[in-house]
């Protein structure tokens, strides 16, 4: 018994030694002013962090800073950044959150401005151009009343996917014309979309663009989970119906015909859809598409790639993108992670100049082509992307006509609410206007004595 | 004498001393935290909320909260259901093995034992992939069986509530089943030898003298299940998010919603609270009506 | 046995060996989807052959590092067992034959332990193992693993403790023995089962805990339920990673508790009849 607990004790010890962080040895060097400092940085984890974490090397022998860069899925890292700012433990520098947190960390002293950073000579990296930064980009995911806490980090923008083959077909396009009376393209407004949505949508052993098939196809898929991703998705619709959450004045207008009018039209669309709308966040979307299964769906750009991945995709290089549908507005729902410096960051210094060097057009290009969106114009307008990417077109427009979501402190709780109501319609315990009624009541509560928001 | 009894109160004292310790630091300090803010207006919404002192305000509005009474409701129908039904099929399998297991009952009892071993976690991924409608084995199964069930059991409420109590008993039966197998191996033989002598019929030996002695077992396996069934929250999370609507919503959910989506710690906190008077109520009444009880007998 | 006594046994030990089987496939699709390409995973209609790859596993544990990950959940849920049951089970053998006052409420006091949702005490956890700068440490979250599991180990082994007769003890007192030599040498042996029984129990536990390793560790102590949910991104679920840990995770509690599984049977009935 006694050596048998040994051998394990034994065992263990081995163990850690072999999995055990390695000790890394640092060289002073003059010109790297601050080398042999370790930075802490945390984001999500998906692909341009990780296409980041290829390149963390490169930055490492630029400056001598050594970054640990903790990743992993949504929940887990807001939670545990929430924790250690409120904590001010100092455990991170950097922190990457989605932008609608803005209000909530600058209301709580999380974070720390960035604006002194900018005239610091003695911090300034050669390559990084502030000029060339997407202004529209870095105010909607970094500015508050004027000041400048952070700079995107993983922005995407919500689209439209499509099955260029599909529509490109003319077999498709003379049944369309015949059935609805207007020649079948990429849907440009909301009736549209249904026409298409309810043309493809076909059961096992009908004909698809000349093939039988042997499943059933669907027009489109919603996001239907309560989750993120509904509320994502439906905001587009409600904007571009003309509705939305406030209006210009900061008004409450959540129950307004618009909105219920979006809400009708959004599970409307559920009988061309595959069965289970209710599983399905972003996740659930790519697969059916990858698995071709249905014609077109409202989704990110950031998706794409999988996609386009002839790995895992059976529609590798069918697929078109382009702009959302209109009804009164023009949108694209944007969406993006900021990289923020902690206010209790040990190494703000050195924090800053990783936050530049993320921002140099050589380290956002190879994130570009990993499935990333950059923040710099000059990569956005490379022609070797606009070629290379089948997605970058679409993208380019979209963020031209981004909307972004309300940056208060309290949207969190009001997304959540969101979430709720939305998930009650598509079960169907509810109709939009009583769903859109309790919303209403919700978000007075909780915006009482703060209407008319002025600033979000 | 009294040198005697100090020896033994020093010596019981150094025994329970490093547990003190450790649960002092690690576990009573966070509770007590959390009582003291949950009389304060701790929110992230507001700064400086963390020092605002409300008094009962959190727990008039829990009990005003029509979404917290909609998650206890949603909790209480799951641990019931989920136990009862763990209680059965346990039992039942349990029996078999015992009476009929033979040589082959260590397999048997390590295959059931799986699923109790695997990460809730995984569990939820497991069952989510399965009962995915596109590419999952049950909506396969569903169309070459001819079952003429539902494929999309979680897009409404009554079935969504009846796959997570499944998903609960398929993970936890393994436990019922081996607290039970255990009492029945432990039952002593006299008895048994005894009444058979007297010629007794199989169901009155197992009606007067199993269950009496495999009842203190079950009875304890039944509440510390019901306690873990309480804390689900993996498998909700990652099937349904707590929908349709709020139909999945359970407690733990409800509570982590309220922390760590919308940041409302100190109403959260109140929330803790309230759950854990209720709990230890329960717990204690539980133990005076069927445990004391049985010690009687 | 008569004849129609043994068919009915086989004819039940069948119907348990199909039932079992079906019980378990789920689980035994997980472990198929792991050999799947992603292609496969998903295909419409599900398939029962296919050509099976190893990449998963590759990509999952050589690629992701999830293998250290596996190594810093083999060290702490050894490190914790170890832990646990060196401080709980004297505490036991204390509550069995001490009484000294406020022990009834230290022993309700740990029923509370259990009962509270680990999520609200996340944010004052988090900030005492910041101070005590223990956080992304091993130390932090054997630590905290332990304090929640040690009113685990009371309870069981007060049960186990409680069936070993009192007499043996004083005759043990009488020839001159201290507590620490009757504890030791007659109260752990005697208790053995009851030893192995909790020392499963809490290895599972700690292997299969989520929230406080998440807040605790960090990336280089992460444990295997905190690596896992960083294959969910929002461009797409890696299904066939996923099924590859979540094979491989049950492993080590399943030969852990298959070997003191004989123990463990016997065991458990000891230590909850009180």
């Amino acid at each position: 018994m006694k050596k048998r607990v040994l051998m394990a004790i034994l065992l263990m010890l081995s163990i850690t030694l072999v999995f055990g962080a390695a000790q890394r040895e640092v060289v002073q060097d003059d010109t790297k002013p601050y080398a042999g400092v370790t930075l802490h940085v945390i984001a999500e984890q998906q692909n341009p962090t990780l296409a980041l974490e290829k390149q963390l090397a490169d930055f490492e022998e630029q400056t001598g800073i050594q970054v640990e860069l903790e990743m992993g899925p949504m929940d887990n890292v807001v939670g545990k950044e929430m924790l250690a700012m409120e904590s001010k433990s100092g455990a991170y520098d950097v922190i990457s959150i989605p932008y609608q947190f803005l209000g909530q960390l600058v209301v709580n002293d999380y974070i720390q401005s960035i604006d002194p950073f900018f005239d610091r000579q003695d911090l300034k990296l050669d390559n990084f151009d502030k000029k060339d930064l997407i202004a529209g980009m870095v105010a909607a995911s970094g500015e508050w009343k004027g000041v400048n806490y952070g700079i995107p980090s993983n922005t995407c923008i919500m689209v439209m996917f499509y099955r260029e083959d599909l529509f490109g077909n003319p077999e498709e396009k003379a049944a369309f014309k015949a059935k609805y009376g207007y020649e079948l393209n990429p849907p440009e407004n909301w009736d549209q979309y249904r026409d298409c949505a309810e043309f493809f949508t076909r059961k096992a052993g009908s004909r698809l663009a000349g093939k039988q098939l042997t499943q059933d196809f669907y027009g489109t898929s919603i996001a239907g989970k309560r989750h993120d991703a509904m509320t994502c998705e439906w905001l587009n619709y409600a904007w571009s119906f003309g509705g939305g959450v406030f209006d210009e004045d900061g008004n409450l207008i959540i129950n307004s015909p618009e909105n219920r009018a979006a809400l009708d039209y959004f599970v409307n669309l559920v009988p061309f859809c595959p069965p289970g709308v209710s599983n399905n966040t972003w996740d659930e979307l790519t697969t059916q598409m990858q698995q071709g299964i249905v014609a077109m769906q409202i989704q990110w750009n950031d998706c794409a790639p999988s996609v386009e991945d002839p790995s895992s995709s059976k529609v590798a290089g069918k697929v078109g993108y382009t702009t959302i549908p209109v009804k009164v507005n023009p949108v694209a729902h944007y969406g993006a992670w900021t990289y923020f410096i902690s206010a209790d960051a040990p190494n703000p210094e050195a924090a800053w100049i990783f936050l530049q060097w993320v921002n140099t057009s050589e380290v956002q290009k190879k994130i570009a082509l990993e499935g990333g969106f950059p923040t710099l114009s000059s990569v956005f307008n490379d022609p070797e992307l606009v070629v290379e990417l089948p997605y970058w077109q679409a993208s380019l427009d979209a963020y031209k006509i981004s909307s972004r979501r309300p940056r208060i402190p309290q949207w969190n709780e009001m997304n959540n609410a969101m979430m709720l109501e939305l998930s009650h319609v598509i079960a169907g315990n509810k109709n939009s206007a009583t769903a859109l009624r309790d919303l209403a009541s919700a978000y007075n509560k909780l915006l009482a004595g703060e209407l008319p928001v002025d600033y979000q | 004498m009294s040198l005697q009894v100090g020896y033994r109160q020093r010596t019981a004292l150094l025994f329970h001393l490093p547990a003190m310790i450790i649960l002092t630091a690690i576990t009573m300090v966070p509770l007590i935290y959390n009582i003291r803010i949950s009389f304060f207006g701790f929110t992230l919404t507001q700064s400086g909320s963390r020092d605002v002192f409300v008094g009962l305000d959190n727990y008039v509005r829990l009990f005003t909260d029509h979404e917290y009474w909609n998650s206890m409701w949603v909790t209480a129908r799951f641990v019931v259901c989920s136990t009862l039904l763990q209680l059965v099929l346990g039992t039942v399998l349990a029996l078999i093995i015992h009476y009929y297991g033979g040589r082959l009952h260590r397999i048997l009892t390590s295959g059931i034992m799986i699923p109790m071993l695997v990460a809730p976690l995984v569990v939820g991924l497991m069952f989510s992939f399965t009962l995915n409608p596109q590419f999952g084995l049950y909506s396969f199964l569903v169309d070459v069986f001819h079952l003429g069930l539902s494929k999309t059991p979680l897009s409404s409420g009554g079935t969504a509530l009846a796959v997570l109590i499944l998903t609960d008993v398929w993970e936890w039966t393994p436990f019922m089943m081996l607290m039970t197998l255990a009492a029945l191996r432990s039952v002593p033989m006299e008895p048994y030898e005894a009444a058979i002598l007297d010629g007794a019929g199989r169901i009155l030996i197992f009606r007067k003298i199993t269950i009496p002695f495999i009842r203190p077992v079950v009875s304890v396996s039944i509440i510390l299940r019901a306690i873990e069934a309480f804390k689900v929250f993996d498998k909700p999370f990652i099937l349904t998010g707590g929908g349709p609507g709020n139909s999945t919503e359970v407690i733990d959910m409800f509570t982590y919603r309220e922390a760590f989506v919308n940041y409302n710690f100190s109403y959260a906190a109140a929330l803790c609270v309230v759950l854990f008077i209720l709990l230890l109520c329960a717990g204690i009444l539980y133990w005076r009506l069927v445990i004391r009880r049985q010690e009687d007998d | 046995m008569t004849k129609k006594q043994q068919s009915i046994r086989n004819t039940l030990v069948i119907i348990l060996l199909v039932f079992i089987l079906f019980y378990l496939l789920p689980y035994l699709w997980l472990i198929g989807t792991s050999f799947k390409t992603r292609v496969d995973a998903f295909s419409i209609p599900p398939k029962l052959l296919f050509n099976p790859t190893t990449a998963n596993y590759h990509e999952v544990f050589v690629e992701k590092h999830f293998l250290s990950n596996l190594g810093n959940s083999l060290l702490v849920t050894f490190l914790v067992t170890g832990i646990s049951l060196i401080v709980g089970v004297p505490s036991a053998y204390a509550f069995s034959r001490f009484k000294i006052r406020g022990d009834k409420l230290f022993f309700f006091y740990l029923l509370g332990t259990r009962f509270t949702p680990v999520i609200v005490l996340a944010l004052p956890l988090y900030f005492i193992m910041s101070n005590l700068k223990l956080l992304n440490t091993f130390a932090g979250i054997v630590i905290a693993h332990s304090a929640f599991n040690i009113a685990f180990v009371i309870w069981m082994m007060k049960g186990f403790f409680d069936t070993i007769p009192k007499e043996i003890d004083e005759s043990a007192r009488v020839d001159g023995c201290s507590w620490l030599t009757v504890f030791l040498q007659i109260g752990v042996p005697l208790s053995a089962n009851g030893i192995a029984a909790t020392a499963v129990f809490c290895a599972v536990n700690s292997w299969n805990e989520f929230l406080m390793a998440l807040i605790l560790t960090g990336r280089k102590t992460a444990t295997l339920p905190v690596a896992l949910p960083g294959l969910m991104t929002p461009q797409g679920t890696l299904w066939g990673q996923i099924a590859a840990v979540g094979a491989v995770i049950t492993i080590p509690v399943l030969i852990f508790s298959f070997m003191v599984q004989k123990y463990m049977v016997q065991g458990l009935s000891s230590g909850a009849i009180k």
